[in-house]
C-alpha cells in the first residue's frame, strides 16, 4: 500500500501571507523552497502528486438539505410572484390611461423587491435564494420570448424610448 | 460582400414563427457562459450549493445592471423605461448595456458569495466564461444591425449597415466578438497561474475587456457625453481605475505582510 505524501499547509500564492522569497517560480508553477511541494492553483501538492482536478472528479456525496429548506425556498419564489403581480395590478389600475405613474408608484417596486431581497439575504437566505430563482426564471423567459419578437434596443440607431 | 450581408434580424423560421437573431445569440451566449461555469466549477470542485446561488445572483444582477446603466449611457430621456421596474420583464425591450451587466453581475455575485459564506473568491470561474458568452452574444448584435453596427468606414472589411446602403460601416460587434474569443483563450491559459487566483483572473479579464472596449467605442454610434467620450468609455476608465486601485492596495498589503 502506497504511503500518503506529507501535506504542506503553508499559505499559497493567492494569500496575502505568501512570501515569494521563501518559494520559487519555475516559469510554470510555484514550489516550496525545498522543492518538495508545488502549487496546483488551489493547494500545495507533494512532488509527483497529480492534482485532483486533472482526473475526473468522483461524484461528491450530496449533502442533505436542512429541514425547512424547500419550504423557505418556495415561500420566496411564490412570494415574489404574488407580491409583484398584485403590485403591478395596483399600479396599472391607479395610473391614468394617458399618463405615467407617479414617483411613488414607480419607486415602490424597486424598493420592495430589492429591499426584501436584501432583508431576507440577511435574516433568511433560503427565502432570498427562492426570490432570486423567481427573478432568474422570469428573466430567462423574457429573453426566450425576445427570440420570437423584434426587440427594440436602447440608443444608437434603434432609439428607445 | 453582398449589399445586405450585415443584416439578418430574422435568423430562421420554424413553422412560420420568426426567430430573431438578437435574442437568439444573447440566450445562446448566456447558456454557453453557464455551461462553461459549470465545467469550471466541477474542475475546481465547487459544490452546487455555492455555484447555483452565486450564478443566479450574478445573472439577476446582470439584468438589472444592464438596464440601470442605460440611464447613464443614454441620458435621462430613457428614465421612463429604465426606471419602470416592470419593463425589466418586457421581452420587446432589449436588456441594456453589457458593461452595466458586468458591473451588476459582479456586485450580485459578490453579495451572494458573502451571504452564503463562501471561502475565498468564486469569481475566477466566471472570467473565461464571460468572455466566451460575450463572443457569442455579439454575433446577434451584428446580425440585428444594433446601433447601426458602427461608424462609416472605407476599410475593405466594412459592411453595409442596411440593405441597399451606399456606404460601409465598421463591423464593431464583430471586433468585440473577435477580441472576446481571443481573450477567452488567454484567460484559459492563465486560469491556473498562481498570480491569477482568488479573484485576480476576473479582475484581469474585466480590465482587458475595458481597455479594448474603450477603443472599440470610437467606431460605435453611442452618444458622446463629455470630452468627446461616450458614457461607455467613461465607465471603462472608471473600471480600470478601480482595478488599478485594487492591485496597488493588494501589492502594498503583500509588502507589509512580507516585512512583518
Amino acid at each position: 500500500m502506497s504511503e500518503t505524501p506529507e501535506r504542506y499547509e503553508g499559505p499559497g500564492p493567492n494569500s496575502d501571507a505568501f512570501d515569494p522569497k521563501q518559494h520559487h517560480w519555475d516559469g510554470i508553477q510555484w514550489w516550496t523552497a525545498d522543492n518538495s511541494h508545488w502549487w496546483d492553483g488551489t493547494r500545495w501538492l507533494a512532488r509527483g502528486e497529480t492534482p485532483e482536478h486533472a482526473a475526473p472528479a468522483p461524484a461528491a456525496p450530496r449533502k442533505p438539505r436542512p429541514p425547512g429548506y424547500w419550504r423557505d425556498f418556495w415561500l420566496g419564489f411564490a412570494g415574489v410572484v404574488a407580491v409583484d403581480v398584485i403590485l403591478f395590478i395596483v399600479i396599472v389600475s391607479t395610473t391614468p390611461p394617458t399618463g405615467n405613474p407617479n414617483a411613488v408608484a414607480s419607486l415602490a417596486p424597486w424598493v420592495l423587491n430589492i429591499g426584501a431581497l436584501i432583508l431576507f439575504a440577511i435574516i433568511r437566505p433560503r427565502v432570498a435564494i427562492g426570490m432570486l430563482a423567481a427573478y432568474g426564471v422570469a428573466f430567462g423567459l423574457v429573453l426566450l420570448g425576445g427570440c420570437l419578437l423584434a426587440v427594440i434596443c436602447f440608443g444608437g440607431a434603434a432609439h428607445l424610448p | 460582400m453582398s449589399e445586405n450581408a450585415a443584416m439578418m434580424p430574422v435568423l430562421f423560421e420554424v413553422f412560420g414563427v420568426k426567430v430573431y437573431s438578437h435574442n437568439f445569440f444573447l440566450v445562446l451566449g448566456i447558456l454557453v457562459m453557464f455551461a462553461w461555469v459549470a465545467l469550471e466549477a466541477r474542475r475546481r470542485r465547487w459544490p452546487a450549493s455555492e455555484v447555483v446561488p452565486i450564478g443566479l445572483a450574478g445573472f439577476v444582477g446582470a439584468m438589472v445592471g444592464a438596464r440601470l446603466s442605460i440611464l447613464f449611457f443614454n441620458g435621462p430621456s430613457t428614465a421612463p423605461v429604465v426606471l419602470d421596474f416592470y419593463k425589466l420583464f418586457d421581452p420587446t425591450v432589449g436588456p441594456g448595456s453589457i458593461l452595466g451587466a458586468i458591473a451588476g453581475a459582479y456586485i450580485g455575485g459578490y453579495i451572494a458569495s458573502r451571504v452564503i459564506g463562501k471561502d475565498g473568491c468564486a469569481c475566477d470561474a466566471f472570467a473565461p466564461a464571460m468572455a466566451l458568452g460575450m463572443a457569442v452574444g455579439r454575433i446577434g448584435d451584428f446580425l440585428s444591425g444594433e446601433d447601426g453596427i458602427g461608424k462609416p468606414t472605407t476599410l475593405p472589411w466594412g459592411v453595409h449597415p442596411v440593405a441597399g446602403a451606399d456606404y460601409l460601416v465598421h463591423p464593431a460587434p464583430l471586433y468585440d466578438a473577435g477580441f472576446n474569443l481571443l481573450w477567452f483563450g488567454v484567460l484559459l491559459l492563465l486560469r491556473d497561474n498562481p498570480h491569477f487566483q482568488d479573484g485576480r483572473l476576473l479582475k484581469f479579464g474585466v480590465a482587458g475587456y475595458a481597455v479594448v472596449r474603450f477603443f472599440i467605442e470610437f467606431v460605435r454610434n453611442n452618444p458622446v457625453l463629455v470630452l468627446g467620450l461616450t458614457g461607455q468609455q467613461i465607465f471603462c476608465i472608471g473600471l480600470l481605475a478601480l482595478v488599478g486601485a485594487y492591485y496597488v492596495i493588494a501589492q502594498r498589503r503583500a509588502r507589509i505582510a512580507t516585512v512583518v
